[in-house]
């Protein structure tokens, strides 16, 4: 999961302009304002050719991919690899 | 004709069984709902709240919040609702022009810098069953006190008396055909007069509707789409645009299940139209047009008027709209001028402003600010505010007309356009274009920009000005605030 770690914070300091410096796992994306909403879909497909797997659309939600933490622990989920798999 | 409360008391009697709200792993049935909402009348009878009293209610949209304004109307008070977000400033100045002698609000005691008595929405929840008959509110006592958010200037209380609220909801319901057994996901919030609008609507004919947190992220209304089996889906074009980036794994999933879509509160542009007519080819898409004094007065249906998508449409059933020139006479088809709108829905005057009221209201009109003109075939064509309108050299340029061309240039995401002084001194004003860039794409220059605009365009309305800004200035509606970018520019001079 530190690859993905790895490629999201890249996306988001390339991409989405958003400050190396201030950039932790925590940071609130959407939420925060760091990341426009309509911007979510491009995320979400990221993420899905990241992992290789599709992403339910209904668990395109802030509880899931409001942080880099957030996205981890859903992937997680999602592939199998960690706790509620 | 009967009160919105009255014929949600009938409801209940009748089908006490059917579900009436939903919300997360809530779930109220109409029996439910009504037991709640006579349980919250008599508490604010306790509370001593008065009819024509104002009760402020400040909360975010749960079905307690429809126990709070339903129990407003039963004992004849005022709602006044107001976003729990809003800055103290705005809560403050509310309390102080309405003067309400309670406030059902959120869980935080003391956020309050008023002597005003405030009640947790929860303990609605929690209050004890009570059987009491009240008497239906008169249709012509004040049902509501909405502040409109305000493109410009002071916040406008527009009272809607009970009337109002009913002939609304019977002439959208007319419109839109919700009916018994439909299921609609609400993420609009419920103190925004579109998001209760819709909770008058569907209690009024006994629908369900399920209460969503916003479009925060769209998982949560695709969830409950999936979940609920809606039939219903009602928005903002913002939060539309966020849904139709899923294209066929999104709304397109939903084709053979949603029954309606209901879109308003703002401009929606031609290619999202489009693009929901194509993923949700049997499904009815309207979008209305009204302003909290006139609520949703005029729509029109994508599919079928296919042939007229750039308009808001024709009027609603019992609505009236006619288009006036500076003499206040009405103008003929294809001709400019202000619009104005009159029906059983239209408010009867602004809180506290005389002023503002008979410059605003006349034999059951209401001025809408709205530049418009009504073509041949009945259709209703808008060119933006009055107040928005730019002056070049005499010409009057409508700013939406503007931003229409400039927003399909593949570079350009967003644009809002305002007069501004013209630095030559030579025409007057001059349009200004602000532009958000689209993701992805080059930047264009001033001179392409102008280019693209002079090809559908009259040579004075091309803009003289851009500026690349990261978003646009916008009200918690979506309504774009030229006001703002007006301000911005005049700070610079």
């Amino acid at each position: 999961m530190s690859d993905l770690k790895q490629a999201l914070r890249a996306k988001l300091v390339t991409e989405f302009g958003v400050d190396r410096n201030t950039l932790d796992d925590n940071t609130k994306l959407f939420s925060g304002g760091l990341v426009d909403s309509l911007g979510v879909m491009d995320f979400v497909s990221f993420v899905e050719h990241e992992i290789g797997k599709p992403v339910p659309i209904a668990h395109v939600t802030l509880e899931n991919f409001d942080s880099i933490a957030q996205i981890v622990a859903f992937v997680q989920t999602l592939t199998g690899n960690g706790k509620g798999a | 004709m009967q009160s919105v409360v009255e014929a949600l008391r009938q409801r209940a009697a009748r089908h006490p069984e059917r579900l009436a709200l939903l919300c997360g792993d809530q779930r109220v049935t109409y029996g439910e709902l009504w037991e709640r909402v006579v349980a919250s009348a008599c508490y604010l009878s306790e509370c001593r709240v008065r009819p024509g009293e104002r009760v402020l209610l400040a909360a975010p949209s749960a079905p307690a919040f429809a126990y709070a304004y339903f129990a407003t109307h039963l004992v004849g008070a005022v709602a006044v609702m107001l976003d729990p977000h809003a800055p103290a400033s705005r809560r403050e100045e509310l309390i102080r022009r309405t003067q309400p002698v309670l406030e059902i609000g959120v869980d935080a005691p003391g956020r309050s810098t008023t002597a005003l008595p405030s009640k947790p929405i929860s303990e609605l929840d929690r209050l004890p069953a009570r059987q009491r008959d009240f008497s239906p509110p008169a249709l012509d006592s004040p049902a509501e006190l909405l502040f409109t958010t305000g493109t410009t200037g002071r916040p406008k209380g527009v009272r809607l008396t009970h009337r109002n609220v009913a002939a609304a909801a019977a002439h959208i319901n007319a419109v839109i055909g919700t009916a018994e057994g439909d299921v609609e996901v609400v993420p609009v919030p419920l103190y925004h007069s579109s998001g209760v609008a819709r909770l008058r609507c569907c209690f009024s004919v006994g629908a369900a509707a399920v209460l969503v947190q916003g479009f925060r992220l769209p998982g949560e209304i695709f969830a409950a789409l999936e979940r609920h089996a809606a039939t219903g889906l009602v928005g903002v074009p913002a939060g539309f645009a966020v849904l139709l980036r899923f294209g066929e794994r999104g709304l397109g999933a939903f084709a053979d299940r949603l029954r309606y879509i209901e879109v308003g509160t703002a401009p929606m542009p031609l290619e999202h139209k489009r693009a929901l007519m194509k993923l949700l080819p049997r499904t009815s898409l309207f979008m209305y047009y009204g302003l909290t004094e006139a609520s949703r007065s005029v729509f029109i249906e994508f599919h079928r008027g296919s042939a007229h998508l750039e308009t808001a449409g024709v009027p609603a059933p019992g609505v009236q709209v006619e288009v006036r020139n500076e003499s206040g006479n009405a103008c003929a088809a294809g001709v400019r001028g202000v619009l104005w709108v009159r029906g059983p829905h239209v408010s009867p005057g602004y809180w506290d402003d005389p002023e503002l009221n008979a410059r605003s209201f006349a034999g059951g009109w209401v001025l809408t600010g709205d530049v418009a003109h009504v073509d041949h075939a009945g259709f209703i064509h808008l060119h933006g505010r009055q107040d928005d309108m730019v002056n070049v050299g005499g010409f009057n340029v409508s700013p939406e007309e503007v931003e229409r061309v400039l927003a399909e240039h593949p570079a350009v995401a967003e644009a809002a356009c305002i007069g501004v002084p013209d630095p030559r001194g030579i025409a007057g004003q001059v349009v200004r274009a602000f532009l958000v860039a689209a993701a992805g794409q080059p930047r264009a220059t001033d001179a392409e920009l102008s280019r693209w605009a002079a090809q559908q365009l009259e040579p004075y309305k091309v803009p003289a000005q851009y500026e690349w800004v990261s978003q646009l200035p916008r009200t918690d509606s979506g309504k774009l605030t030229r006001a703002t970018l007006r301000k911005r520019a005049a700070s610079e001079t």
